[in-house]
């Protein structure tokens, strides 16, 4: 009886574990490999953005120097 | 009023060179078109006289003021682009005076200049119109009027005429060349459209992969082009272009031969590879042959198709024992020839006939470096030709 207890339990631990430390490495290696990435795409592609209007803005007001 | 000067002027783009050592001299009040085909750098070339790129090296010169490093305001030069660039929601006046208003004007000397630059364009009557309410052609109008009423030194075109129809497009050129008599000012206009620059310029300047490869008036580069890029751009439809060889006795194609008078070939040697050129208005039937004093020997064709255009007809010929060749020639493979005829001509499709080239009216290439080696060159063997000699000789 003790031992089918004691087999429960400690099997019962080590799902829970096994789940807990492969959610702590699966999010891990998500904020490596996708979200860090992505935030840093994301951002990149803004200042992109930003400079291109900024480009855009600049040639207009250049062009408009010659009207 | 004011000369342009380009000295060395190179625009790089990390690896692409869109201009490359572009020299030009443009003279007070001239009307030069700088003209190429697609992304050879006549934009680039003029973005730089504006000042809208700076340019990686050279400098560049309006009237006597070194312009290279000034912002496009302190240039004294005015530009209409292609693409009109009117503000929808302004008046045609005040979109023509928006640069005086920038430039803060007093109201009077702005309405003096508007009502005189309108006045110019025709667009009289139109002033208090939105530019949604004016066709392509008044639109284009406002830009011109836009530009004038600056009283800038030099004018600077973009391919104004390039989104107007064909019709509007021609009306359009006679307006521009009136404008420029008008106001006698130096005018830079791009244009890939070679037939624009030939009617409208004083000189063309042809560039072609960011080089400059010749500037010369119109007829100039029609009638002596400088190398083989020269005459297939300029001209309507564009130079037949055979290729050959030297021999002691004139130029050896695949399927004919042109005798050649010796002094025309000074320069090259027997052996060289060289490309004939001929204008298609150049080639002739075997019948006129008696008409021109310097024809050819007779080459055998067969035709091909016929393109009537209603003043005359143009005919694609098949050179005889030419092989087949996939190698295009701009529109035309290099194993054949078009021919311009009058239109009451009775050649058909699919005739065996034969024609003569007007020796003096053939232009010789360099087959490697693509430069001309000569312009006119008189067929030795042909009866006329002979008859002119024995002639001068005479004379003499």
């Amino acid at each position: 009886m003790v031992g089918t207890v004691a087999l429960v339990y400690f099997g019962g631990m080590t799902v829970l574990f096994f789940f807990w430390i492969y959610g702590i490495v699966s999010f891990g290696l998500d904020l490596k490999n996708k979200i860090i990435p992505g935030a840093r795409q994301y951002l990149r592609g803004r200042r992109k953005l930003k400079e291109k209007r900024e480009r855009e803005q600049e040639q207009e007001e250049r062009e408009q120097q010659l009207y | 009023m004011a000369n342009v000067t380009l000295e060395h002027v190179t625009k790089r783009y990390e690896d692409v060179v869109a201009v490359d050592d572009m020299n030009l001299d443009i003279r007070d009040g001239e009307f030069v078109c700088l003209v190429g085909p697609s992304g050879c750098g006549k934009s680039t070339t003029m973005e730089t006289i504006a000042g809208l790129t700076k340019p990686t090296e050279g400098t560049i010169t309006i009237g006597d003021r070194d312009v290279t490093k000034l912002p496009p305001k302190d240039r004294g030069v005015a530009m209409v682009f292609q693409n009109i660039a009117l503000f929808p929601h302004m008046d045609v006046y005040d979109n023509i005076s928006f640069g005086l208003r920038l430039r803060d004007y007093d109201k009077e000397e702005i309405d003096r200049r508007v009502e005189r630059a309108s006045d110019i364009v025709q667009l009289e009557g139109m002033l208090d119109r939105m530019p949604e309410e004016m066709s392509g052609g008044q639109r284009q109008r406002v830009a011109i009027a836009r530009a004038i009423v600056r009283e800038p030194d030099v004018f600077l075109m973009d391919e104004p005429l390039a989104n107007l129809d064909a019709k509007l497009r021609v009306h359009m050129r006679t307006e521009l060349q009136r404008l420029h008599k008008q106001l006698d000012t130096t005018i830079i206009y791009v244009t890939h459209d070679q037939a624009e620059a030939m009617t409208m310029s004083d000189r063309i300047a042809v560039i072609n992969s960011g080089e400059l490869q010749q500037i010369d008036p119109p007829l100039v580069c029609y009638n002596e082009p400088t190398n083989r890029f020269v005459a297939g751009f300029i001209g309507s439809p564009s130079m037949n272009m055979v290729d050959g060889e030297l021999t002691p006795d004139g130029v050896k194609t695949d399927t004919f031969e042109i005798a050649l008078a010796p002094e025309s070939l000074s320069g090259v040697w027997d052996g060289d590879a060289v490309t004939l050129g001929i204008r298609p208005e150049d080639v002739y039937p075997t019948e006129v042959a008696d008409e021109l004093a310097h024809p050819t020997a007779p080459i055998e064709v067969s035709t091909d198709v016929l393109e009537p255009m209603g003043d005359e007809i143009f005919v694609y010929l098949k050179l005889d024992g030419a092989e087949a060749d996939d190698t295009m020639e701009g529109e035309r493979s290099s194993n054949s020839l078009l021919m311009s005829v009058d239109p009451d001509s009775d050649i058909a499709e699919d005739d065996r006939i034969s024609v003569v080239l007007d020796a003096s009216k053939i232009h010789l290439f360099d087959a490697d470096s693509g430069d001309a080696i000569a312009h006119g060159v008189v067929d030795t063997a042909a009866p006329a030709a002979d008859s002119a000699v024995a002639e001068s000789e005479g004379g003499d």
